[in-house]
């Protein structure tokens, strides 16, 4: 009943990115429509036109749909990786660490470059210290590895509202920004656009084998897949998307949770479908998400976390009905 | 049956859970056409041993070869095209169709970036309608029941096609109409694919109905191997699993049953 050529839903995706690129490059406060955006884009004219559409919206829009990408592809991984459709790509405390780091950054009156840096790191302390801990004697279990991964986010959730607490009122202004996740500063690099190229195609080479993981590790290692192994990959490999992506805008919330369930209840189970689908849906929607924080307090701008939060939370909402009456 | 080329070996295998021994110096040869039984009382290492045979655990000792060559040599991905496990759960937590599920037990067989061809689409459906699920094909593996979700498992370690077939309690959740016709089912093609099957069992009347030889797990002292007749009487038995076990003739059948 579900069965549709796998072609046909990314041919779909593919339109909606291409679309979502022209909603963003026009949206925003200052007056630049589609048709102005399209003649742009086949011959520049010099102008402030030009400067708006080059300098501000495409480097933008680019920003976009690379961290949404990056979200909606850590949260499939992450997904298999704990065998739990509720996990998102934030559960193991990367953002956390990330947050904590990047505020103590925005204390110290760093630079945006400087705040991204320490996000990085953070993520990137967070992602050895979950990993050292649920390692624990060479295997480790999924349960473990979730549990440790809570825990910890708990414990940088309680030092930023330590860091929150104890700063000065400007300071913490900016610091609410980070946290919602806020692309307004937002560029990318070819570092980030290159993560998320070469996550992808080490999953899309290892997406059967993810299908036969989802049935647990113990069947997927007589299947024939090195299950320690792979586990590995899929750790190593969200974690880094995950901190890319905290790096490039803060913690966005719901793209990594709804995007691939929406997916997921479209028909795209096989990963070797939803990772792609993934990597389309999510840069779309988060490009959409943030034109709408750039157009509707205008010329003011929402956080983009909230976007994705005020239209995330519905959706899901609605999704977990819909496969509650599916199953039933 | 002693023409028939050895399968699996083990030498001199020793196991411990938790610094139990469960036994210290097994040594069997399975041939291609038969079917091992398992049996034991909980706790004897039923499951350890199955999971051992197919290297999802390290032997604490001794030596286990496939096909005349150690288990620990072959590549995980060659060892799944040659042996097949049956677990005795499965999980769903992350959605799936029946179809697609089936479909899993191909991956061995199939390189990277391959997809799934017609030949393996008609296997997976082949196999889908030896267990009696074709016409489920498209539903939800959530949605099914517990004996249903069963045979998928077995339709999937059909589709994989091993030569060793592990079976760890395949009557689980099967009614009575089904524990016979999936052993039947399996039983039946081992001589025409020089196939065997080791089945760990709780269920004393089925193991005497399918399998050859028995290996009498016991809760103290070595385990017995032999022939199922030599193995499954009364004495032995209730010795075994610490508790009267009677046996009575139906027809050609003996039934056992405790007292």
């Amino acid at each position: 009943m579900r069965q549709r050529h796998p072609l046909v839903l990314l041919s779909a995706l593919l339109g909606l990115t291409v679309l979502s690129f022209l909603v963003s490059f026009s949206s925003g406060s200052a007056d630049l429509g589609v048709g102005e955006v399209l003649a742009q884009l086949v011959g520049q004219e010099p102008g402030l036109q030009q400067q708006i559409l080059f300098e501000l919206r495409i480097p933008r829009s680019f920003a976009a749909f690379v961290t949404g990408a990056l979200l909606a592809l850590s949260g499939v991984l992450m997904q298999v990786l704990l065998r739990n459709p509720l996990a998102d790509p934030y559960i193991l405390g990367i953002s956390g660490g990330a947050a904590v780091a990047a505020l103590a950054a925005i204390l110290l009156g760093a630079s945006a470059v400087w705040i991204s840096n320490a996000a990085f790191a953070g993520a990137l302390l967070s992602i050895l210290i979950v990993f050292g801990l649920a390692r624990g004697n060479s295997t480790w279990s999924s349960t473990r590895l979730l549990l440790t991964g809570v825990v910890v986010s708990a414990g940088w959730g309680a030092l930023i509202n330590i860091l929150l607490t104890t700063s000065a009122n400007n300071s913490v202004y900016s610091m609410l920004f980070w946290l919602m996740g806020d692309l307004s500063q937002s560029r990318v690099g070819w570092i980030s656009a290159g993560i998320l190229l070469g996550g992808l195609s080490l999953m899309l080479w290892q997406a059967r084998a993810l299908n036969v993981l989802a049935r647990g590790d113990l069947q997927a290692e007589a299947l024939g897949v090195q299950v320690q192994r792979l586990k590995l990959q899929l750790y190593v490999c969200t974690s880094v998307l995950t901190a890319c992506a905290v790096t490039i805008a803060g913690s966005i919330g719901f793209v990594g949770l709804v995007i691939p369930h929406m997916l997921r209840l479209l028909g795209a189970r096989d990963h070797r479908l939803l990772i792609p689908a993934a990597v389309l849906l999510g840069g779309s929607f988060l490009m959409l998400a943030d034109s709408l924080a750039r157009s509707i307090v205008a010329p003011l701008q929402l956080p983009v976390g909230v976007v994705t939060a005020i239209i995330g939370v519905p959706v899901f909402l609605l999704i977990l009905r819909h496969t509650r009456s599916v199953r039933e | 049956m002693s023409a028939s080329p050895v399968l699996l070996e083990t030498r001199a295998l020793r196991l411990e859970v938790a610094g139990r021994v469960l036994c210290d110096a097994l040594s069997l040869q399975l041939q291609a056409g038969e079917c091992l039984g398992v049996l034991g009382q909980n706790g004897t290492g039923k499951t350890t041993l199955l999971h051992t045979l197919a290297r999802l655990r390290p032997a604490n000792g001794g030596e286990i070869l496939l096909q005349g060559r150690s288990l620990n040599a072959w590549s995980r991905k060659a060892l799944a095209t040659q042996l097949g496990m049956l677990f005795q759960s499965s999980s769903d937590e992350m959605p799936a169709s029946v179809e697609e599920t089936v479909l899993l037990g191909r991956h061995p067989h199939l390189p990277d970036w391959q997809w799934e061809a017609a030949q393996d689409h008609a296997l997976a459906r082949a196999a889908l309608e030896d267990v009696g699920l074709l016409a489920m094909a498209q539903r939800e593996v959530a949605s099914l029941s517990g004996g249903e979700r069963q045979r998928l498992a077995l339709a999937m370690l059909l589709a994989q096609q091993p030569q060793l077939y592990l079976l760890d309690e395949p009557g689980n959740h099967l009614d009575i109409a089904y524990q016979v016709s999936a052993l039947q089912l399996l039983c039946a093609r081992l001589p025409a694919q020089g196939a065997a099957v080791c089945m760990a069992t709780h269920d004393i009347n089925l193991a005497a109905r399918f399998c050859h030889r028995i290996l009498l797990l016991r809760p103290h002292g070595e385990p017995l191997l032999g022939s199922a007749q030599d193995i499954l009487t009364p004495a032995i038995l209730s010795e075994a699993y610490g508790c009267r076990i009677g046996v009575a003739s139906a027809g050609t059948r003996q039934v056992f049953f405790a007292e």
